[in-house]
């Protein structure tokens, strides 16, 4: 008995294997070519946000000290202005206390005078 | 038949090497760009911190220029008071001088010190902020705010 009856049997078999091949073959690189785009979208996105952020950090930075580093300079400026909060809000604390006793004294002063005014 | 046969899979093998050798580049491309992708992706946080930081400094020190600046005005209006109650305690001063100077000369019947010591006739010679003068029979006594009642001592106005 013969495997294939007919002699373009195989080749018609080949042929239907070449074309199953093709399709396949098709569908990878599309997939792929679609990645592609995903991936070199989000490349361009990052570096676009990239670019807005150094500028900003370039723009920031020039309100920084000199120093050996922007880190550095960040350091400084972090625990200058913390210490002088510090110092501030304490005498902002006893001057608001010492007003308001001045004013009580002054109020009392003039509730004082003000029947000898009056005279 | 057999020629086309042929063809069609000389065209498939060739079309399946010829997208095999693009998917290759392509899968190299992606995998390059992938790696600039991670490497962008750390600097952007990089990035993000920085600017963290710097705003988080500035913005402390903007709080801490507004307390400077809360400071500055607290203070101005604290030495506005202090003329205005040195002012005051003048003017106060003038009038209690001016008030007790018109008490020199009263003379005043059966006062009771706070000890309980009674003075018959005292005539006032002397009103200060030490004290009152006063000529009494036996002569002149001085007699300090803590003495007199409190009656006496509004009389003569302390506090």
């Amino acid at each position: 008995m013969k495997m294939f009856p007919c002699k373009t049997q195989p080749l018609a078999l080949c042929g239907m294997l070449a074309i199953g091949l093709l399709l396949t073959g098709c569908d990878k690189p599309l997939k792929m070519q679609a990645e592609a785009k995903e991936v070199g979208a989000k490349f361009d996105a990052l570096q676009t946000e990239s670019r807005s952020l150094e500028a900003r950090l370039t723009e920031l930075r020039k309100a920084l000290p000199p120093a050996g580093s922007p880190e550095e300079s960040v350091r400084i400026v972090q625990a200058k202005a913390s210490g002088e909060l510090t110092i501030l809000e304490a005498n902002l604390k006893a001057a608001a206390a010492n007003l308001k006793e001045t004013e009580t004294a002054v109020a009392n002063l003039k509730k004082e005078i003000a029947p000898q005014r009056s005279n | 038949m057999k020629n086309f046969i042929a063809l069609l899979i000389f065209a498939a093998i060739f079309g399946y090497a010829g997208w095999r050798y693009y998917s290759r580049d392509t899968v190299s491309w992606i995998k390059n760009v992938s790696e600039q992708t991670t490497a962008l992706e750390n600097k952007i946080l990089t990035q993000k911190a920085e600017l963290t930081a710097i705003t988080s400094a500035l913005e402390l020190q903007k709080k801490a220029n507004a307390s400077r600046q809360a400071l500055a005005i607290i203070n101005a209006r604290q030495k506005n008071l202090a003329t205005e109650k040195s002012a005051l305690l003048k003017e106060r001063q003038k009038t209690l001088s001016g008030s007790r100077q018109s008490l020199v000369g009263v003379v005043l019947t059966d006062v009771t010190l706070a000890d309980g010591r009674k003075l018959d006739k005292a005539r006032i010679i002397k009103v200060d902020d030490g004290g009152v003068s006063m000529a009494v029979a036996s002569g002149v006594l001085r007699v300090t705010p803590k003495e007199l009642t409190p009656e006496l001592r509004s009389y003569f106005s302390y506090p």
